[in-house]
């Protein structure tokens, strides 16, 4: 499977002509060995897919992407994020990162690096694309958030990784709680020598919904971002696959139009698979569209209800269905439905609540 | 037994990714991976 351009894990991917991005986050468990405050997941029990189911899914997937590679002429650069919970804590994890680079996946870890010593380190190297380590600030504050402790393991997680040259990026997920600390992060990440560090917003969701009153603000949003950005790439960069940090300062004149081709990728280029089989359209946006022990990935691509109403700009309330960059944007949709659900609604086709765009058509005027 | 692809559900692919190889063809992109 052709590989179009070297991906960051934390931010997102530009391609153009008939090369189209798609990717898969695979959680293979819901264990943690933490319990930080502002995850996405509660933490629940969760039967997981052992290896024969493994590798089932993900030849289908490889078949998926090469038929519709055949079949329709667009060069995908297919990739897998593998996660968890804690991926470090199935015992076969190295094994199935093997099986499944086998199968052509381009691989990406997400981890909170705590597990990860010189031996793993070494096993990854040439294995995976890139290894993204959490880190929500400097020691005390990614500690209050995260554990005691876990700062120190996770960079020495990150420096087992760069002593093995396995490329490393840096997540933060920014909220009021390390909001005055990120471009600490982001000095911390060029101190380390990683290749980049990525931010990403707070979603009100799992145990993060008790932190829907620590979501920054809109205009905090774009401060956040114009800072971030402000600071410039060097060896490491800093990036960010929030659709809205593409938007900071340009306006928009003409209408993007009704397809949906950037932005959240939620229903356009990307599946999440769960680790009991369950499949939604973002980690983020816990909505059932299937699951691969009972349904083929290319008909829930093709018929869920869920992913085509994401792709039916008809279908958004508010803002976002009659903004100019609908086609290039339309927010997170995870955090829209995390605050929806905070006002009793279930509706993951609102406004994404934190968006700061000023130049929006008036609501009464058709899209 | 898994679902497989009906006639209905191929014609549905077919029109979302001819529509999106033509976006692609126009403009390019950028996406959120996370």
């Amino acid at each position: 499977m052709k590989v179009l351009k070297e991906l960051d894990v934390a931010g997102s991917a530009t391609l153009n002509g008939t090369g189209k991005d798609f990717f898969i986050q695979w959680h293979l468990t819901e264990r943690c060995n933490l319990a930080c405050r502002h995850c996405y997941q509660s933490g629940g029990k969760s039967s997981e897919m052992d290896f024969d189911e493994i590798r089932e899914t993900a030849g289908e997937a490889a078949d998926m992407l090469q038929d519709w590679a055949e079949r329709y002429g667009i060069v995908f650069s297919p990739s897998l994020n593998i996660t968890g919970g804690e991926p470090f804590l199935r015992t076969d994890l190295l094994d199935i990162i093997t099986l499944l680079v086998e199968r052509g996946f381009e691989i990406y870890l997400l981890t909170n690096g705590t597990l990860i010593d010189r031996g793993k380190a070494k096993r990854l190297k040439g294995l995976v694309h890139g290894v993204q380590v959490s880190i929500e600030g400097p020691e005390a504050v990614h500690d209050s958030i995260r554990g005691a402790g876990t700062f120190r393991k996770a960079i020495a997680g990150v420096e087992a990784l760069s002593t093995h040259d396995v490329p490393v990026s840096l997540n933060v997920t920014a909220s009021r709680l390390n909001a005055p600390y990120l471009s600490a992060v982001a000095a911390l990440g060029r101190e380390l020598g990683v290749r980049s560090v990525g931010f990403s917003r707070l979603v009100p969701q799992g145990r993060g919904a008790a932190m829907t009153g620590l979501l920054l603000d809109s205009d905090q949003v774009q401060n956040m971002y114009r800072t971030l950005f402000s600071l410039g790439n060097g060896r490491t960069k800093i990036v960010s696959g929030d659709p809205l940090s593409a938007f900071l300062d340009a306006g928009q004149e003409e209408d993007a139009g009704d397809i949906a081709i950037g932005g959240c990728a939620a229903g356009i280029s990307g599946l999440t698979i769960l680790p009991d089989g369950a499949v939604t359209p973002c980690r983020r946006l816990p909505i059932p569209i299937g699951n691969v022990h009972e349904d083929s990935l290319r008909q829930i691509w093709a018929e869920s209800r869920v992913l085509n109403l994401l792709r039916d700009r008809n279908a958004y309330s508010g803002k976002c269905g009659v903004c100019r960059r609908w086609a290039v944007c339309r927010g997170c949709r995870a955090i829209a439905f995390g605050a929806s659900l905070s006002k009793d609604r279930d509706a993951f086709l609102d406004d994404d609540p934190q968006c700061f765009a000023s130049d929006c058509p008036d609501l009464a005027e058709p899209a | 037994m898994k679902t497989q692809l009906d006639r209905q559900a191929l014609e549905k692919e077919a029109d979302f990714w001819e529509k999106t190889k033509s976006a692609l063809q126009r403009d390019e992109i950028k996406v959120c991976r996370k």
